[in-house]
This record gives C-alpha cells, structure tokens and sequence, in this order.
C-alpha cells in the first residue's frame, strides 16, 4: 500500500460495517474528525452500498410477488390423495357418469391404459352374472400402486383393476370391484436425491 | 402459534405447507432482491427465486439447524444464482482472492470526490439514475463470488459472522473478499466518472475539481 493515504482501505472497508473491534473503531473516528481524504474515501465506500440498496431494493419493493408462493408450491413434487380416497373417488364417478372410459381421475399412465385395451377383448363375458356390480367394501393395500380403469363392454360394465408393479406387472380381473386376491409386493418408494 | 424460522421449519418438515407458505412469504422480496443483483434479469430472477425456495423444500429434511435457517437460505440462493450464471457462460475465470499489496490509489484518488460530487451536484438526481445504471454494469462485470458477498452485506446486512456460515469461508476471508468487490466497483465506477461528461453552465463537476 502506498503511504499516501493513512488509512488502509480495508480498514474503512471494515469500519463501514461496524467489525473494527471497540479500540480501532475508536481510533479510527478519532482519525476521521481532522482528516478529510480519509472521511471522503469513506464516503465514497458508503455510497456504492447506497446506490445498491437504491437499486435493487427499489426493484423488489416495486415487484409483484401475487402468485409466488403458488408457484414455488406448483414446483413441488405433486400431492397423491391416499389410495383408498383414489379408489372411491373413482368408483362414484363411474357410478354417476357411466363413462365408456374413466381415466385420469387417479392418475394413469399411459402404459397402464394400452394394457388394458389389449386386455379387454380377451375377457369373456366377465360381468354377465351380475347386473351392476355395487361397491361393498374397499381394502387397499396402501403400498401397492393401483390404477383402477372402468370399460363398458358389450356384455355389460365390467371393472378391470389394474396393479401396477414395476417387476412384476399382473393384471387380474373381477366382476365387482373387490380388490383382487393377492395383492402384489409394495412397490419400493423412490429415494430422495442426495443434497 | 409462534412463527420464528425454526418452528415454521419444523411444521414444513412434518408437511406443513402453510408453514412453508409462510417462510417463503417471509423472504421473498429479500431474496429476489439478491437474485435479481446477481442475474440481473428480473424475470430470470424470479425464477431463480423460486427455485431456490423449492430447493429449500426439497433439502429441508437436511438441514440440521446448526447454522440459522437465514443463512442456510441465502447459501441456497446463492448457490443457485451461480449455478444460472454459469449455465449462460457468464462466470468469469478472474482469480477470487488476491493478496493485500494490490495497488489501490488510482482508482481510489479518482473516486474519492464521488461522495461529495453526489452531495454538492445540482445534477444529482440524474447523476444518481445514471449511476444506478453504471453501477448495475460495473456489478456484471464482478466474479460472482465478488457479487454474491457484497449484494449479502449491503441488501441484506449480513454480519461478518453470518457472511462467513452463508458462504462457508472463513471470517477473514469475508473481510477481504469484500474489501476487494468495493474496491473492484470503486475502479470500474472511477472509469465511468472520468468519462462523464460535466452538467451543463456549472463551473462544478468532474472528478477531481474541489
């Protein structure tokens, strides 16, 4: 550092934010009364800090965070309702709607949705004991992963669940809608990444 | 209900969202502030914002409440303002750290009139838009390590101490970082001062008179 400054401009530096310990802030004031180069330098350190507060902070007080708590909660990893309420929300739909197809409600893959077309026409008249299948009770295994997907045949309404598993993928067939027999392995949950 | 950092941390933990709604809302404008110095683009800024928030979420589990959550928070934004501007290609290779003899008076004798020209020049509403502006440039032109701590103390205050957790760096280090990042400014600023032109029908102005 050259000497013709008297006070080193990191000490300044330090001084504006307050982390001189109590001796050199004290020193460093006294210093500052009768030296105006030194006072101006500070000055001028100070006023970079200004203009950025003024700038920035200017900005973010003018912008408009509407919305962006719902956009950082839409970026996180989407919420699954419990398999049960999936299942019978699924079900009362078909109920009420009828629908030739019922999907999306619980989230299907596509994939899931093929299987079942290419199911289907294998199935001999698989509702025609009963009129209309009435929903008596739902058991779910919580961990299995289950799409359930409704097609009206022509024999009548049949209710094909579909188990999704990804080793061992098995489709089984009801004409209620009781859950099938042998429920699969869990599936394994996915493990978060590492930080 | 209390609502310091830690207890609001807690409940998102245990998937609380509305508790986490509510940290976001906390900072928020803080840390879009910081994103935006960083990145400069407002838009990007607040995708970098939120980003960061959902990184928080993401890493909550792993934060071990040893550091407070505000720093933890801030290396995150941080981390991820970096992580955009060197995706753009826009980090700069120029060495972080440099050692104590570096020349400072020329850019220090050109700038040491810049406090009272602000105060004394008529012009210095204009003045200071324009340095604004100036400034924005000379920010843009700093290593992003240099950016990051000096947007830390001077938008959000941070203590030495608090600058040294965020940036995980010693308090040392934070001290000459910084010193070094207003240094930088002061020399990329003093270039444009020589280079202003002086207001019209005013004896005053320019660097170096008075």
């Amino acid at each position: 550092m050259t000497d013709s400054h008297c006070t080193p401009v990191q000490q300044l530096s330090a001084h504006l934010d307050g982390e001189l310990s109590p001796a050199a802030r004290v020193a460093l004031e006294a210093h500052l009364g009768g030296c105006p180069d030194c006072r101006a330098r500070l000055a001028a350190l100070r006023s970079v800090g200004e203009a950025l507060r003024r700038r920035f902070e200017a900005q973010a007080d003018a912008a408009d965070f509407t919305g962006f708590t719902e956009g950082v909660l839409a970026r996180l990893r989407p919420h699954r309702p419990p398999l049960g309420e999936r299942l019978q929300v699924a079900f009362s739909e078909w109920r009420t709607h009828r629908p030739a197809v019922l999907w999306g409600g619980v989230g299907l893959a596509a994939a899931a949705v093929l299987a079942v077309l290419a199911v289907a026409p294998l199935v001999p008249d698989v509702a025609g004991e009963a009129g209309h299948p009435s929903l008596q009770a739902v058991s779910t295994d919580e961990t299995a992963h289950v799409a359930p997907v409704v097609l009206k045949t022509e024999g009548g309404d049949a209710i094909i669940w579909l188990v999704d598993h990804p080793d061992r993928p098995s489709l089984s067939l009801g004409s209620d809608a009781s859950v099938p027999d042998v429920p699969p392995p869990p599936a394994p949950r996915p493990k978060g990444g590492e930080l | 209900m209390p609502t310091d950092d830690l207890t609001l941390v807690r409940r998102a933990r245990s998937g609380d969202q509305r508790a986490f709604g509510l940290l976001v809302e906390r900072y928020q404008k803080k840390v879009y502030a910081v994103a935006l110095g960083m990145v400069k683009d407002a838009e990007e800024a607040r995708d970098v914002a939120q980003e960061a928030f959902v990184k928080v979420h993401r890493y909550l589990d792993h934060f071990k409440g040893d550091s407070s959550f505000y720093t933890w928070l801030y290396r995150i934004t941080t981390n991820t303002c970096i992580d955009v501007l060197r995706r753009r290609g826009s980090s700069s290779a120029e060495s972080v750290e440099y050692d104590d003899s570096v020349q400072m008076d020329l850019g220090e004798a050109n700038l040491g009139a810049l406090g009272s020209q602000l105060e004394t020049n008529p012009a210095r509403t204009a003045l200071r838009r324009e340095l604004g502006e100036k400034l924005e440039e000379a920010l843009a032109q700093l290593p992003e390590k240099h950016r990051a701590i000096l947007l830390l103390r001077e938008l959000e205050g941070m203590s030495y101490e608090d600058l040294a957790q965020t940036l995980d760096i010693p308090k040392g280090t934070v001290m000459s970082r910084l010193f070094h990042a207003r240094a930088k400014v002061q020399r990329l600023l003093a270039d444009y001062l020589a280079d202003a032109p002086s207001p019209p029908g005013k004896g005053k102005g320019g660097p170096g008179s008075e």
